[in-house]
C-alpha cells in the first residue's frame, strides 16, 4: 500500500504547498503553482522517490492527485 | 544501402543578428511579465533580432563560409545545399539558391526543408541519405535559419519571449565507414497540428487583396499543447533512434536538443536519467531559433571544445505539426 501522506507530501514539496493542501480531488485547476514546469518536476520526483519510470505518454496528463496515485499505485505494483 | 564510407559532419558554423533583446527590453511590451518571471519558466535570458535590411540569406551564407572554412572547402566542391526554414527571404525561389547564388557555387543540387524546429535534423538526415546513394556528391551544406521576429508580435507573451533570429550550417561528406551517421527517426503526432501556427501568407490566407490582420499575420502558438507535444514525444524520438542504433542513453556522449526551453531540455535529459552535463545549451543567450537551433546550438558546441573524434551524439528536436526528429552520429570532425 503507498504511504497517501508520504504521496502529498511529494506533491506538495514540488508544487511548494503545504502538504495539508493537497486534497483527493486536487489538480492543476485548484492548486495555482501546478503548471507546466511544476509537471515536468512533479514527474522526476515521483519517479525518483517511488524509483518508478512514468510512461511518456502520461506524463503530461497527470495533473490531478487521482490520476497520480492512480499510476503510482499501477507502477508500484500496489493494485 | 551499404556503402564503404560513412557520412560525417566536418564544418559547421553559425551567424547571429547583432542586436541583443535582454528581458528587460522586452518586458517594455509586454503586461504583467517580469524579466525574472521569464527568466524561471523560459531559462532565457535574450534573444538576437535582425534589423531592418538584415536577410535569412545573409546570416545563412556567413554561417555557410564559417562551416565550410572549418571543413576546408571551397563553395565549387559543393554538391548540394539544403535550407531549413519557414522564413526565407522570398516565398519562392528557395533559399538554397540565393545561398547558392551568393556563395559562389557552380552545381550543387538545391532545395529547402520546411519541418520548422525539426529542420535541420530532417535536413541532415536528407543530405546524409542522398550523399549515401550518390558518392558523386562529395560534400553537402546544410543550413537552418529562421527569421522569427519578423512574425511576431512582441506584446504577445506566448511567442516573444521565446523566439530569436540566426543561422547555423553543417558541411556533411564521406568519413571512414564506421564514423559520421548512425541512424535517424522521425515520427509525427499531428492531432493538435493548429497548436503552432502561422497563417498569414499562406494560400489559405493569401496577402492579395486583404488588409494587415493580427490575428492571421503574426506567428501563433497554445504553450500548453506544445509543452504536452514536446514531454510526449521527444523522449520517444530519441529512444526511438538509439534502439535504431544499438545503443542505450548511457552510451551517449553529448545530447544536442532543439533550444526551445531550458527546462524543457532538463527536464527530458534527466527523463532519460542521465546527468545534465552530457547536453549542452545556449537558449539561455541565444532563445529558441527554430529551424536554426539545432546547427547553432552544435556549432556552438564544437567551437568549445564539447565534441572528440569517436563521441557518440544524439540530435533530436520536435517542430510544429507536430514533427519530431532525431539522428545519431559518431563523431568525426575532420577528413
Amino acid at each position: 500500500m503507498i504511504n497517501e501522506d508520504k504521496l502529498k507530501e511529494v506533491i506538495a514539496a514540488v508544487l511548494a504547498v503545504e502538504a495539508s493542501e493537497v486534497k483527493d480531488d486536487s489538480s492543476s485547476d485548484t492548486i495555482e503553482t501546478w503548471d507546466s514546469f511544476a509537471q515536468m518536476n512533479l514527474i522526476l520526483a515521483l519517479e525518483e522517490e517511488y524509483d518508478i519510470s512514468v510512461p511518456d505518454d502520461e506524463a503530461a496528463n497527470l495533473s490531478s492527485y487521482p490520476l497520480i496515485r492512480l499510476v503510482v499505485k499501477e507502477l508500484t505494483g500496489d493494485e | 544501402m551499404s556503402s564503404n564510407y560513412g557520412i560525417g559532419i566536418i564544418g559547421v558554423g553559425h551567424d547571429l543578428p547583432e542586436h541583443i533583446d535582454t528581458n528587460e527590453e522586452l518586458c517594455k511590451s509586454l503586461d504583467e511579465v517580469t524579466p525574472e518571471w521569464i527568466l524561471e519558466k523560459t531559462g532565457i535570458q535574450r534573444r538576437y533580432i535582425a534589423q531592418e535590411g538584415e536577410t535569412a540569406s545573409q546570416f545563412s551564407v556567413n554561417a555557410a563560409k564559417r562551416a565550410m572554412v572549418m571543413a576546408g572547402i571551397t563553395p565549387d566542391q559543393v554538391g548540394l545545399i539544403i535550407a531549413c526554414t519557414f522564413s526565407a527571404d522570398y516565398i519562392f525561389p528557395p533559399l538554397s539558391a540565393k545561398i547558392h547564388h551568393d556563395l559562389g557555387t557552380k552545381n550543387a543540387q538545391i532545395f529547402d526543408i520546411q519541418a520548422n524546429c525539426s529542420g535541420f535534423v530532417t535536413g541532415l538526415t536528407v543530405a546524409s541519405d542522398r550523399m549515401m546513394q550518390d558518392d558523386s556528391v562529395a560534400y553537402a551544406l546544410v543550413v537552418g535559419v529562421e527569421l522569427h521576429t519578423r512574425y511576431i508580435d512582441r506584446s504577445d507573451v506566448n511567442t516573444s519571449i521565446f523566439f530569436s533570429d540566426g543561422a547555423g550550417a553543417a558541411v556533411l561528406a564521406q568519413v571512414p565507414k564506421e564514423n559520421g551517421v548512425i541512424a535517424s527517426s522521425f515520427h509525427a503526432d499531428t492531432s493538435t497540428y493548429e497548436s503552432v501556427r502561422f497563417r498569414g501568407g499562406g494560400s489559405s490566407f493569401a496577402n492579395m487583396g486583404r488588409e494587415f490582420d493580427p490575428k492571421i499575420d503574426y506567428m501563433e502558438m497554445n504553450g500548453l499543447a506544445t509543452w504536452k507535444q514536446a514531454i510526449t514525444g521527444l523522449p520517444r524520438v530519441v529512444k526511438d533512434v538509439l534502439k535504431k542504433s544499438n545503443l542505450t542513453a548511457d552510451d551517449v556522449n553529448l545530447f544536442l536538443f532543439h533550444q526551445a526551453n531550458l527546462k524543457l531540455i532538463e527536464y527530458v535529459v534527466k527523463k532519460m536519467k542521465q546527468p545534465l552535463t552530457k547536453t549542452y545549451t545556449n537558449v539561455q543567450d541565444i532563445g529558441n531559433t527554430g529551424a536554426a537551433s539545432i546547427a547553432i546550438v552544435l556549432s556552438d558546441a564544437v567551437e568549445k571544445g564539447l565534441l572528440k573524434d569517436n563521441d557518440i551524439l544524439v540530435l533530436a528536436g520536435v517542430g510544429a505539426g507536430f514533427n519530431f526528429g532525431a539522428s545519431t552520429w559518431r563523431w568525426h570532425g575532420k577528413v
